[in-house]
């Protein structure tokens, strides 16, 4: 297993770079990173439109949201690879598609956490905001959203964790991912697909354990910030 | 300056405020008590519209709030002040008070700093300006939220139980800001159950019981009649 790391490490770590494209577990994290910073913001504004009260937009968002959450994130994969390019007549690369389908299917959950998060903060602070004569936009953007999105950072890295372990997926569509650089080392090899899928699996528990540890810690100190907080107000 | 005319208030099928009828002149200052449940806090609330009314009309400086086309605009001519202080957790003191004349009066930085400092400081907390709320005692917290109301110069503050949440050595500094103001001329509607300060302030007492507006006195025939009920009430 050391020999495999010491001979295959770059190629774990960055793929075939620089002599074809990114790979490795540096695209994971990337592909994991960009695909959740793009999905906040969607997220964000999915959980803004469910909120509404504007009642034709709560229901086709929330309908929307219950489709994605009801659907596996491989059904995206396919479509986005297989069935738009049939459609349209672009053809969307294995990376790009994996980044797309990540950000449709974690926008959904992610409005669930911000939709969480804007529920439990107390009624109190937009009335506050409504009494001061903010107007309902300025109220989410400077009130509420910032607050909520804050409250929930550890759901958001929680969510990233699973975001990097489902980029695993793009091993089936080509996307140059640690996945995918791992196929490789293990077809060169053909005889120690043991030690270097367990590699994979190191190198995943790690990134992902490390992510959801500090997802808690911060959890924790938040949560020691707001009961302070809580008890001076009440 | 406040007119309530016949109006009606109903939660689902339950109602909440029976025909009330009274007004409030410029200047002039308010207190409503009554008993847990009798509808004070959604009778104030209904002035800005926090609550909607099913029922008369509720005139404001002559402009019908519930059908007028802008609520926000004539919200900030209207200082409320919550039992819960309702401060903003993630801002300074200073931001906090700040925030009304940046993005409702549209005020630049600087004069909106300045004015926001001149309140703080006004209620005795110039040292507290750059604080986070959960820094700030409940009384502090409850200054602040008054210096953040009347930076917006309204024509009327509304007070629902502002002291009723802080512990009983912190009562008195609010309730003196809350003085302080109805001696620079403030129009006030407190509800509160603080009746000494309601005997030294008011110059009206209303008092509701079950949704209705059982006595609209002066505060002294008030405290007169209230003395009568209470012998009454012992002697028989
Ligand atoms: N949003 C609401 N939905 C349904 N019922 C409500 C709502 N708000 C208040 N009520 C009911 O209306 C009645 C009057 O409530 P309100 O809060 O105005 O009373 P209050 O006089 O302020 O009482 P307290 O002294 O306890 O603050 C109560 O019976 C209460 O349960
Ligand atoms: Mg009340």
């Amino acid at each position: 297993m050391i020999e495999i790391i010491q001979t295959y490490w770059l190629d774990l770590l960055i793929g075939s770079y620089p002599n074809g494209p990114l790979g490795g577990l540096a695209m994971t994290m990337i592909i994991a990173v960009v695909s959740i910073a793009l999905a906040v913001p969607l997220g964000v504004l999915l959980a803004l439109a469910e909120l509404s009260p504007r009642r034709w937009l709560s229901l086709v968002t929330g309908a929307l949201i219950t489709f994605v959450r009801g659907v596996p994130l491989l059904m995206f994969i396919f479509w986005i690879y297989f069935v738009v390019p049939v459609i349209t007549g672009i053809s969307i690369q294995g990376t790009t598609t994996l980044i797309i389908a990540l950000v449709i299917f974690e926008s959904a959950y992610i409005s669930q956490i911000v939709k969480a998060g804007i529920l439990a903060l107390p009624k109190g602070q937009s009335e506050a905001a409504e009494s001061l004569g903010m107007a309902p936009w300025q109220i989410n953007v400077k009130i509420i959203l910032p607050q909520a999105i804050f409250n929930m950072t550890p759901s958001l890295i929680s969510q990233l964790s699973s975001a990097v372990k489902d980029t695993s997926l793009g091993y089936i569509i080509n996307a140059t991912e640690v996945t995918f650089a791992t196929a490789q080392i293990n077809s060169i090899l053909l005889t120690k697909p043991m030690e270097v899928f367990g590699i994979l699996a190191i190198v995943f528990f790690v990134v992902c354990t490390s992510l959801t540890g500090l997802a808690s810690l911060l959890e924790k100190r938040l949560g020691h910030a707001q009961n302070a907080a809580g008890v001076r107000a009440s | 300056m406040i007119e309530f005319e016949a109006v009606e208030k109903y939660f689902g099928d339950r109602h909440i405020l029976k025909s009330i009828t009274g007004s409030v002149s410029k200047g002039q200052v308010v207190v409503v008590c009554g008993p847990s449940g009798s509808g004070k806090s959604t009778l104030i609330r209904t002035v800005n519209r926090l609550e909607s009314i099913d029922g008369g009309h509720l005139r404001v400086d002559g402009r019908d709030i519930h059908t007028v086309r802008n609520i926000n605009e004539l919200r900030s001519g209207i200082g409320f002040v919550f039992q819960s202080f309702g401060l903003f957790p993630h801002m300074s003191a200073l931001d906090n008070v700040m925030i009304g004349l940046r993005r409702v009066r549209k005020l630049g930085p600087a004069e909106a700093r300045q004015i926001a400092m001149e309140r703080l400081a006004g209620l005795g907390l110039a040292d507290k300006a750059d604080s986070m709320p959960a820094q700030l005692s409940g009384g502090q917290q409850q200054r602040v939220a008054i210096a953040r109301a009347v930076s917006m110069r309204p024509a009327v503050m509304l007070f629902d139980e502002p002291t009723s949440a802080l512990d009983p050595e912190l009562v008195s500094e609010v309730l003196a800001a809350i003085e302080q103001l109805a001696d620079e001329g403030m129009t006030i509607i407190c509800v509160t159950h603080e009746m000494g300060f309601a005997r030294r302030v008011a110059d009206r007492i209303w008092y509701l019981e079950a949704g209705r507006l059982l006595h609209n006195l002066d505060t002294e025939d008030f405290f007169k009649l209230r003395q009568a009920m209470r012998l009454e009430a012992a002697s028989s």
